[in-house]
């Protein structure tokens, strides 16, 4: 943008204005040209990344029998995560996004953003040190935990639903996770008796898994890790879409759960795939939990109750230590290379899809 | 505004099982983070209390022995007890089965020796003499061991503690862990010293180009093709892993630009080719640059258009509006992004672990020797003391319950600095709806 010239005049204003002229026009340039070389930095940074990858790869034979592990590895982690992050970050979207009061809304967001921001290490350390022995011990209570918790929850509910006075339920709208609370613990409690009880009946061999450090430990901490991110998104989503929606539904008398799945849902679904999408890609490339509480043994399978050995988990450990140039080195690259290209596209995925979320919400 | 905020009386009666399920889903997600919390709170305090002292007698093999240990561990069948550490610390841990032990006492008079290097001595006697005696101190130990009183941190009743002292004993060796260095019962402070300036090395290396381009892209470069380009690798690189920075920072600069230093300077010791702290904070620098690029955005975006446009009728230049009117007025989301990005830097392990940051190293990368700031150090961090003291310490025991600690520390750092990014956040966002009225 040019500088205004300055007037032909003889204030002592005008003068001054004509004389720093120079100096405004040399700032202008300046500016300009530090923006210019940031660009072509992060233009240099974009190039870079993928083509230093790509420079030192080398493909020795037999190169599958190293890398493959290691991708199953990775990918065993993060199904295991976004099984465990998908219904808990969704379902406390859902309920932030539609039935929370907005006082509630508005501290349960950030808590559940500052929970992204816990380092890894930190959760990793626990789920080494602490979960692991202790799921250790209690498989068959973590299993029998899983198969009640739906339906106790969904008792309790629906008894309350039916029993409780109107005036009551009334003043519970929006505070329901207060009365979700006791049978929750109930459940907890009623499983670890359970388990104890099945134990010491010796059906603890059916479900005995062969290390601590297992699929199971990192499923349950990584998904805790992923949660935030599949929350985070998906509840931006389900509240970008206008609440006239639900209140038409149920208007004609839909239930507010039928409004939510019939009405809602399918608008922001597309934010809740991108959700899920990057929740995987972030799976995918966390280290710290995976290095920390799977044992890092590399295995070519699919059972929870094994240990596993991810890409980047063994980036950071084997990479300080491989020489430069070396075939080791090249099966290095290559496999963060995958990783790489697997975060990248899923990423792009997550975007492509997201795009269409925003086009449909103009469109109402 | 909420979706479901009534409930009409038709559907008041009609189950909602989906409602329940996902109530569920935000009490179990509280659930899991308040017990995360907890555990991380209780056994860093844990590894702070004092443990408390035995004499023990018990029957090994036909032979008896007798010892005076802290009892550190116990279950239904077997003591897990700490003796003297005479020689070495870690060394001296023993399970003693239940069915052996003929004889445990809780002595009142047991003392408990801290030393300097985390070393624990038991022994009977009085407390207040222990403390008192003057050097050299001669302990009942192996014949010929000597103890400068120099050495003697710490002199604790350990079975006489009252819980006023007890807690004050938590405090002040809460207080030695963050302070002290390792071998003095395991400090952190050199890698608090080594985060902090990492940290602080990091934020004057992104800030600034940060800035310039959350700049470019918000004001210059329009909705070229360059611009979208440019964009579209923004947001992808800030979905990329960060072991991979880590491996990038690795290949770029440790084995790429220092080795070539270190060729170029003919060093036959790698100075600048291995790790350090010039090239760690480099590599968080691109780490953290999409957060600082994006969190600068979003405040220029809520600078209002109506005072760019008045800096410029008033015959500002672009760069005077900038610099002048709207860089002051978005200075909340820089301060937000500069802690953002300090915040994710703090936290970040797997990078470092590939470009400098070790177990131990004697030396602080800022001391009193010029240049004072050693960029080519290696250094400690943090959260790598986390990892190494939970899964590579020496003490069985002792190691993963500082790492605890530490990581309580590292926690407490890295939300604290989150909380201030959200409330600095929201203060900006107060501020721009009121410049907009």
């Amino acid at each position: 943008m040019p500088v205004p010239a300055p007037v032909s005049s003889v204030t002592p204003l005008a003068a001054r204005f004509a004389q720093r002229a120079g100096v405004r026009a040399r700032r202008e340039r300046r500016l300009r040209v530090s923006l210019g070389i940031a660009a072509a930095l992060l233009a240099l940074l974009a190039v870079a990344m993928p083509a230093f990858l790509l420079a030192s790869v080398r493909l020795t034979p037999g190169w599958q029998e190293i890398v493959l592990p290691l991708l199953a590895g990775s990918f065993k982690a993060a199904v295991y995560a976004v099984l465990v992050a998908l219904p808990l970050g969704l379902g406390a979207a859902i309920w932030c996004a539609c039935f929370a009061p907005p006082a509630w809304r508005a501290l349960l967001k950030p808590l559940f953003e500052l929970f992204e921001a816990v380092p890894a290490v930190v959760l990793g350390l626990i789920a080494a040190l602490l979960l692991a022995p202790w799921l250790a011990r209690h498989v068959l209570a973590f299993a029998i935990f899983l198969t009640l918790l739906a339906p106790m929850l969904a008792i309790a509910g629906l008894t309350w639903q039916r029993v409780a006075p109107l005036r009551w339920q009334r003043r519970w709208v929006g505070y329901e996770v207060w009365l979700m609370l006791p049978p929750l613990l109930l459940t907890c409690a009623v499983a670890l008796w359970a388990g104890d009880q099945f134990a010491a009946a010796g059906l603890a061999a059916l479900l005995q898994p062969q290390t601590p450090w297992n699929g199971l430990v990192i499923g349950l901490m990584l998904g805790l890790a992923v949660m935030p991110t599949v929350f985070s998104l998906s509840e931006d989503a389900l509240f970008a879409v206008p609440a006239d929606l639900a209140l038409g539904a149920q208007a004609l008398g839909a239930t507010r759960w039928q409004a939510l799945w019939r009405m809602l849902l399918p608008v922001a679904a597309p934010g809740i795939v991108a959700a899920l999408l990057l929740g995987f890609s972030r799976a995918l490339g966390e280290t710290m939990i995976v290095l920390m509480a799977s044992g890092n043994t590399p295995l070519l399978d699919a059972s929870p109750l094994t240990g596993l050995r991810s890409i980047a988990a063994n980036l950071a450990l084997e990479a300080p230590e491989a020489a430069p140039g070396s075939a080791h080195y090249g099966l290095l690259l290559l496999s963060a290379l995958l990783l790489f290209g697997l975060c990248l596209l899923l990423n792009a995925m997550a975007e492509t899809v997201r795009g269409r979320l925003r086009r449909r919400l103009v469109g109402l | 505004m909420t979706a479901f905020a009534s409930l009409p009386r038709g559907v008041a009666r009609r189950g909602d099982t989906g409602l329940w399920l996902t109530a569920g889903a935000v009490g179990l997600s509280l659930l899991a983070l308040v017990a995360v919390l907890a555990v991380l709170l209780l056994q860093a305090l844990r590894s702070f209390a004092p443990a408390p002292v035995a004499e023990l007698r018990w029957n090994n093999g036909g032979t008896e022995h007798t010892l005076i240990a802290a009892v550190v561990g116990q279950d239904a069948r077997a003591l897990l007890v700490r003796g003297s550490e005479w020689q070495r610390r870690g060394a001296e841990y023993r399970r003693i089965a239940r069915a052996d032990l003929l004889q445990l006492d809780w002595p009142a008079d047991a003392v408990t020796l801290h030393l300097r290097d985390g070393r624990e001595i038991h022994l009977r006697g009085d407390a207040a003499a222990w403390r008192a005696t003057p050097m050299p101190l001669l302990p009942p130990g192996p014949p010929g061991f000597l103890l400068a009183s120099t050495d003697v941190v710490d002199v604790v009743a350990a079975n006489r503690l009252t819980p006023t002292q007890a807690i004050g004993l938590v405090v002040q060796r809460a207080w030695r862990f963050v302070g002290g260095a390792p071998g003095s019962g395991g400090g952190v402070y050199p890698a608090l010293v080594g985060t902090v300036v990492l940290v602080l090395l990091m934020s004057v290396l992104v800030m600034p180009l940060g800035v310039l381009l959350a700049l470019w892209l918000h004001e210059y470069a329009g909705s070229g093709r360059v611009a979208r380009l440019l964009r579209a690798a923004m947001a992808n690189l800030a979905g990329v892993p960060t072991v991979i920075y880590g491996l990038f920072g690795l290949v770029l600069f440790v084995n790429g630009i220092g080795g070539g230093l270190d060729a170029l300077l003919q060093s036959d010791v790698p100075r600048w080719g291995g790790g350090g702290l010039l090239w760690s904070s480099l590599t968080l620098a691109l780490l953290t640059l999409p957060v600082v690029v994006i969190a600068t955005e979003e405040g220029l975006a809520r600078v209002p258009a109506s005072l760019r446009q008045a800096a410029l009728a008033l015959g500002a230049t672009r760069a005077e509006m900038l610099w002048r009117v709207v860089l002051p007025v978005a200075r909340p989301a820089l301060l937000t992004a500069l802690i953002l990005a300090v915040a994710r830097a703090a936290g970040e392990v797997a990078p470092l672990m590939l470009v400098g940051a070790v177990k131990y190293t004697p030396l602080l990368p800022l001391d009193g020797e010029f240049p004072y700031l050693h960029v080519s150090r290696q250094f400690m961090h943090l959260g790598q003391s986390v990892y190494d003291l939970a899964l590579a310490g020496s003490d069985a025991l002792r190691d993963p319950a500082q790492a605890y600690a530490a990581a309580l520390l590292l926690l407490v750092v890295v939300v604290g600095l989150n909380a201030a990014a959200i409330v600095a956040r929201n203060h900006l966002r107060e501020r721009a709806r009121e410049l907009a009225v």
